[in-house]
C-alpha cells in the first residue's frame, strides 16, 4: 500500500468514526436532548470535515481500494475512488460541513418537540450513507447504501410527523424512492447477469458483450432510477412536498447533495458503465434536461411557499446540470471528446455551485420560518430591517442561483451555453435543432430563474411587514449566520477564481471522455474553444464594483445635493400606508400565469359577500388563484387509481384467515411435489 | 432373524403413528386429542429406542429418551393445562366433516405413496419401506391444521407434522444429529409454550378460540 492509499484510507476511516460517533453520541444522550444535538452534529461535521479532505485527496489522484468480502454476500463490501467519486464526495462534504455547523443551532427549536437522538442517528447515516453510494465499487454495496440513503433521509423528513402534510410527503417519498429503487435493482441484475461481474469498476470493459436490447433496457431502467432520486420532470412530484417538510439542515443536504446523487448515476450510466451510448440516449437526458429546467422555474415562480419555491428550483437546477450530461453523451457519441469533456465540466462546476447555494438559500428560509413561524411568503415581508444580516446571505444565494456576475452560478452557465452553443460541429440537422430548443430552453430558464428570486427575495425581505410575526421577527442565533456568511463567500470565491476548481474538473472529466475539456484558462480568463467565447470573472467583478463607486463619485462632480433628510417613504400619495397596500407574491406571479396558462390552468374564485342593505357596501372579499399540477392530474391520477383498483382486486386473497394462508402453503406443497414427482 | 423382523417392526410402528394422526381427525374433545398425540409420541419412542437397539446406537437412544420425557409427558401436560384453563367449550365443528376429512386424507396418503416411492426404493436402509407412510403424516398433520377451527387442535396438527418429520428423518438416515434433534425439541417445547400462552389471551381477550373470528380484526 503506498502512502497516498493510507492518507485516504485513514481520512475514510475517520469520516466514517465521525458520522458513527456522531450517532452513538446522539443516541446514547438520547434523555439530554441538548448533548443529543452537540454531539449528533459535531460528530456529523467532523466526519463531513474528513470527507472534504478525502474528496480532495481524490481529485488530486488519490486512490482508494478497500473490500471487505465478509460483511456482505455476493461480492462483499467494496469500495473504491476515482476522480468523479472523488468529485461527488467533495460536493456531498461542502453542503454538509455548514449544514452540521447551522444544525447545531437550528435543532435546538426542536427540543423537547422531536427525538433529537432520532434526528442525530438519522443525520449521521444520511451522510454516511450519501458517502459511501459515491464511493460504492460493487452492486450490492451500491444498492445497501443508496438504500440506507433513502431510509435516513425518509425518516429525516418525518421529523414533523404530527403533520398531515409531512405524513403525505413522505409517503410520497417513499413510494417514489423504491419505485426508483426498483427500477435501478432490475437494470443492476441485467447488467450484472450481461456482463459477468459484480464488480462496477469492470463494467465499463466488459459492457461491449451487451447485447443491443440489454443494453437499451439497462440504460432505460437505471435512467429511470436515478432520474427518480434526482428529481427530473415528470419524476419530481415527491421533491416539493419532502424537501420542504424536513427540518431545513435537512432540506438543505436533500436539495443540495442527495438529488446529485441521482446525477452521480446518470454520469456512471452516461460515461462509464454502459460506454460511449447511442445518440438517442443523450438526445433523451437533453430533452429531459430542458423540459425539468423550464418548467421547475415555471413552478418555482408561482409558489408561496418559500420552501416549496426553493424545491421547485433545485428541479430547475437539476434540469441545468443534465443539459451538460445529455449534451456531453451526444457530442461522445459523434466522437467530440474536448466538447464532450467541456459539457461535463459545465455540468460538474454546476453541481458544485448547486451545492454551495441551494444550501445557503435552504439555510436563510430556515432562519425565516424560525423567526416568523410561517413558510408561507404572503405572511413575510420588512424582514430586512429585522434580520439585516440573514438577509444579506439570502441576496447572495439569490444572485448567485440567478446566474449573476460575479457569483459562482455565472461561471457554470456560461461553460454551460458554450458546449451548448458549440454543437454546430455536429453535423445532423434533427441535433442540432435540438441544441437550438435547449439553448432557447436554457435561456428562458436564466430569466425566469432571476425573475423568481427577485419574487423570493423582494415578497420576503422587502417592503412592510404583511402579518404579526413578521413584525416581531428576530435575526438567527450567531452559528446559523455564521455559516450562511461561509456559504455566501463561497458562493463568492467560486465565481471570483475558478482557476483551481476548473483544472481539476477538467482532469475528472478527461478521465471519463479520455480527451481534456476543449477549454483554456488562466488567473484573469477562461476560454472556451480557441477563442470563440471568452470571459473573466475577475475583471467582470472589478468593472462591477468600479461601476457601483463610479455613481458617488459622479454625483459628486456634477454637483448633487449631498445633504441627507430621513422621511417617509413616497407612498404614492396615499394617506394611509399599510402592509395590505403592497404588492403581493401572487400578484408578482400573475402575468407569468398569465402567459403560461396552459402548463399552469389557474382556479380562479371570486367571492364577493355584500351587505345586505346595498350592494355598494362590500362585507368581505374571498380570492383564491391556485394553479393546478399538471403531472399530478393528468399522469399521476390514472396510475394511481389502476393501482388502487389492482390492489382491491389482489385483496381477495388476503381474507385474514390462518387457515386459508395454511392452505395456501399446503396446496403449493402438494403441487410441486406432485410436479417433481 | 432379527435382520428379517426389524423392517417388519418398524413398518408396523410406523403405521401406528399415521394412525394415530388418523384417529386425531376423528376425534372431538380436546383432552382425547391431546391423550392421542401423547400415544402417538410414545410409539415414536419406541420406535426410535427399537431402530437404537437394532443400529447399537447410544446416541438414538438418548434422543429415544429425551423425546419420550418432552412429547409424552411435558408437552401434553402443558396441553392438558391450557385445556383445563379453556373449560368446557362447544366444539366447533371443522371446516370439512369427518367422512370428507377420511377422504381427503386418503388422497394424501395415496400422493405420499406417489412421490416418496422412488425416494424409498433408492434408499438402502432395511427401514426405508416406511418412508412413504412417515411423509403421509406431515400432510395430515398439515391438514389438520387447515381444517381444524381451534387454535388448539392447530396446536395439535403441528406437533404430529413434527413427529412425522422426525419419523421420515429416522427411517431415512436413522435419525439426523443429537444436537440438531435436541435443538429442534427445544423449538417445538419453546413453540408449544408460548402458544399456550397466546392461546390463553386470545381467550381472555375475545372470549373464543376460534381462529376464524381473528379475521375480523384486519383492517
Amino acid at each position: 500500500m503506498t502512502s497516498s492509499e493510507t492518507l485516504t484510507l485513514n481520512l475514510l476511516l475517520l469520516a466514517l468514526g465521525g458520522f458513527g460517533v456522531g450517532a452513538a453520541g446522539a443516541v446514547l444522550a438520547a434523555c439530554r436532548p441538548g448533548v443529543s444535538r452537540w454531539a449528533g452534529h459535531v460528530g456529523a461535521l467532523v466526519g463531513a470535515m474528513a470527507a472534504f479532505a478525502l474528496g480532495v485527496a481524490g481529485l488530486a489522484g488519490g486512490t482508494l481500494d478497500v473490500a471487505i468480502p465478509a460483511l456482505l454476500p455476493v461480492g462483499g463490501f467494496s469500495l473504491g475512488m476515482d476522480r468523479l467519486s472523488a468529485f461527488f464526495v467533495l460536493v456531498i462534504a461542502t453542503a454538509a460541513i455548514p449544514s452540521a455547523i447551522y444544525a447545531i443551532a437550528y435543532t435546538r427549536a426542536y427540543e423537547g418537540r422531536s427525538s433529537l437522538a432520532g434526528m442525530g442517528l438519522g443525520f449521521n447515516a444520511f451522510l454516511a450513507g450519501m458517502v459511501l453510494v459515491a464511493l460504492a465499487r460493487n452492486v450490492l454495496t451500491f444498492l445497501v447504501m443508496w438504500e440506507a440513503m433513502s431510509l435516513a433521509s425518509y425518516f429525516l423528513v418525518m421529523t414533523e410527523a404530527e403533520h398531515r402534510e409531512t405524513q403525505y410527503a413522505g409517503w410520497l417519498y417513499l413510494v417514489t424512492t423504491h419505485a426508483g429503487f426498483a427500477c435501478l435493482l432490475i437494470g443492476f441484475l441485467l447488467m450484472a447477469q450481461g456482463t459477468g461481474t459484480m464488480n462496477l469498476g469492470e463494467w465499463r470493459a466488459a459492457s461491449a458483450a451487451l447485447s443491443d436490447p440489454v443494453r437499451h433496457a439497462v440504460f432505460v431502467l437505471l435512467a429511470l432510477g436515478f432520474g427518480a432520486k434526482a428529481g427530473v420532470v415528470p419524476l419530481h412530484i415527491w421533491l416539493p412536498k419532502a424537501h420542504p417538510a424536513a427540518p431545513s439542515h435537512v432540506s438543505a443536504l436533500m436539495s443540495g447533495v442527495m438529488i446529485k446523487l441521482g446525477v452521480y448515476g446518470l454520469i456512471r450510466i452516461g460515461f462509464d458503465w454502459l460506454g460511449v451510448g447511442v445518440s438517442w440516449w443523450g438526445g433523451a437526458v437533453l430533452v429531459v434536461a430542458a423540459v425539468s429546467a423550464v418548467l421547475g422555474v415555471l413552478y418555482a415562480l408561482v409558489e408561496q411557499d418559500l420552501k416549496c419555491l426553493l424545491a421547485y428550483s433545485s428541479v430547475e437546477n437539476i434540469g441545468i446540470i443534465l443539459l451538460g450530461v445529455g449534451a456531453g453523451m451526444l457530442f461522445q457519441s459523434y466522437h467530440l471528446d474536448a466538447l464532450a469533456s467541456l459539457a461535463l465540466v459545465a455540468s460538474l462546476y454546476h453541481t458544485l455551485n448547486h451545492a454551495v447555494f441551494k444550501p445557503l438559500l435552504f439555510m436563510g428560509a430556515g432562519a425565516v420560518v424560525h423567526a416568523t413561524g410561517t413558510r408561507n411568503m404572503e405572511e413575510m415581508g420588512g424582514l430586512i430591517k429585522r434580520m439585516p444580516q440573514t438577509a444579506a446571505c439570502f441576496l447572495v444565494g439569490s444572485v448567485a442561483i440567478a446566474a449573476l456576475p460575479p457569483f459562482n452560478g455565472f461561471i457554470s452557465e456560461w461553460l454551460m451555453f458554450q458546449s451548448l452553443l458549440l454543437s454546430f460541429q455536429i453535423s445532423a440537422t434533427g441535433i442540432n435543432l435540438l441544441f437550438a430548443l435547449s439553448i432557447a430552453a436554457l435561456a428562458l430558464t436564466s430569466g425566469l430563474a432571476a425573475a423568481c428570486f427577485v419574487k423570493a427575495f423582494g415578497i420576503t425581505f422587502l417592503a412592510l411587514p404583511r402579518s404579526e410575526q413578521a413584525e416581531r421577527a428576530h435575526e438567527a442565533p450567531w452559528a446559523m449566520r455564521g455559516t450562511m456568511a461561509m456559504s455566501a463567500v463561497a458562493c463568492l470565491a467560486l465565481g471570483m477564481a475558478p482557476v483551481g476548481l476548473l483544472r481539476l474538473l477538467t482532469v475528472t472529466a478527461a478521465d471519463l471522455t479520455g480527451t481534456d475539456a476543449d477549454v483554456r484558462f488562466n488567473w484573469n480568463g477562461i476560454v472556451a474553444n480557441d477563442a470563440f467565447a471568452v470571459v473573466s470573472p475577475l475583471w467582470i467583478a472589478v468593472a462591477l464594483v468600479s461601476l457601483l463607486a463610479l455613481v458617488p463619485i459622479v454625483l459628486r462632480i456634477i454637483g448633487a445635493n449631498g445633504g441627507r433628510r430621513a422621511y417617509e417613504t413616497w407612498g404614492c400619495g396615499r394617506a394611509l400606508q399599510t402592509a395590505r397596500f403592497e404588492y403581493t407574491g401572487t400578484a408578482f406571479a400573475n402575468p407569468f400565469k398569465r402567459v403560461f396558462g396552459l402548463l399552469y390552468r389557474p382556479v380562479k374564485e371570486l367571492d364577493i359577500q355584500f351587505h345586505p342593505e346595498s350592494r355598494l357596501f362590500v362585507e368581505t372579499i374571498a380570492y383564491r388563484n391556485e394553479t393546478r399540477s399538471i403531472f399530478e392530474e393528468v399522469l399521476y391520477g390514472p396510475i394511481s387509481r389502476l393501482v388502487q383498483r389492482g390492489a382491491q382486486r389482489a385483496r381477495i386473497v388476503q381474507s385474514g384467515s390462518v387457515h386459508l394462508y395454511l392452505l395456501y402453503i399446503f396446496v403449493a406443497l402438494v403441487v410441486l411435489l406432485a410436479l417433481a414427482g | 432373524m432379527v435382520a428379517e423382523l426389524f423392517p417388519k417392526l418398524v413398518t408396523l410402528l410406523s403405521f401406528t403413528v399415521l394412525g394415530a394422526a388418523f384417529l386425531l381427525i376423528v376425534r372431538r374433545d380436546l383432552a382425547g386429542q391431546v391423550r392421542l398425540f401423547a400415544v402417538q409420541s410414545l410409539t415414536l419412542a419406541v420406535l426410535a429406542a427399537v431402530i437404537a437397539a437394532f443400529t447399537r446406537s447410544i446416541e438414538l437412544a438418548g434422543v429415544a429418551a429425551a423425546l419420550a420425557l418432552l412429547k409424552v409427558v411435558v408437552i401434553p401436560r402443558v396441553l392438558t393445562r391450557a385445556v383445563a384453563k379453556i373449560g368446557l367449550q362447544p366444539a366447533a365443528l371443522p371446516y370439512l366433516g369427518t367422512p370428507a376429512t377420511l377422504v381427503v386424507c386418503g388422497g394424501l396418503v395415496t400422493i405420499a405413496f406417489y412421490v416418496m416411492a422412488p425416494v424409498a426404493a433408492s434408499n438402502p436402509l432395511p427401514t426405508a419401506e416406511a418412508i412413504p407412510i412417515a411423509f403421509a403424516g406431515v400432510l395430515i398433520g398439515f391438514f389438520v391444521m387447515i381444517n381444524r377451527r381451534r387454535a388448539l387442535t392447530q396446536i395439535l396438527g403441528f406437533l404430529m407434522l413434527e413427529n412425522s418429520i422426525f419419523l421420515l428423518a429416522l427411517l431415512a438416515t436413522y435419525g439426523v444429529p443429537f444436537i440438531v434433534e435436541m435443538g429442534v425439541f427445544l423449538d417445538v417445547l419453546v413453540a408449544v409454550l408460548i402458544m399456550e400462552v397466546f392461546i390463553y389471551r386470545i381467550k381472555e381477550n375475545f372470549d373464543s378460540i376460534e381462529v376464524d373470528r381473528l379475521g375480523r380484526l384486519k383492517g
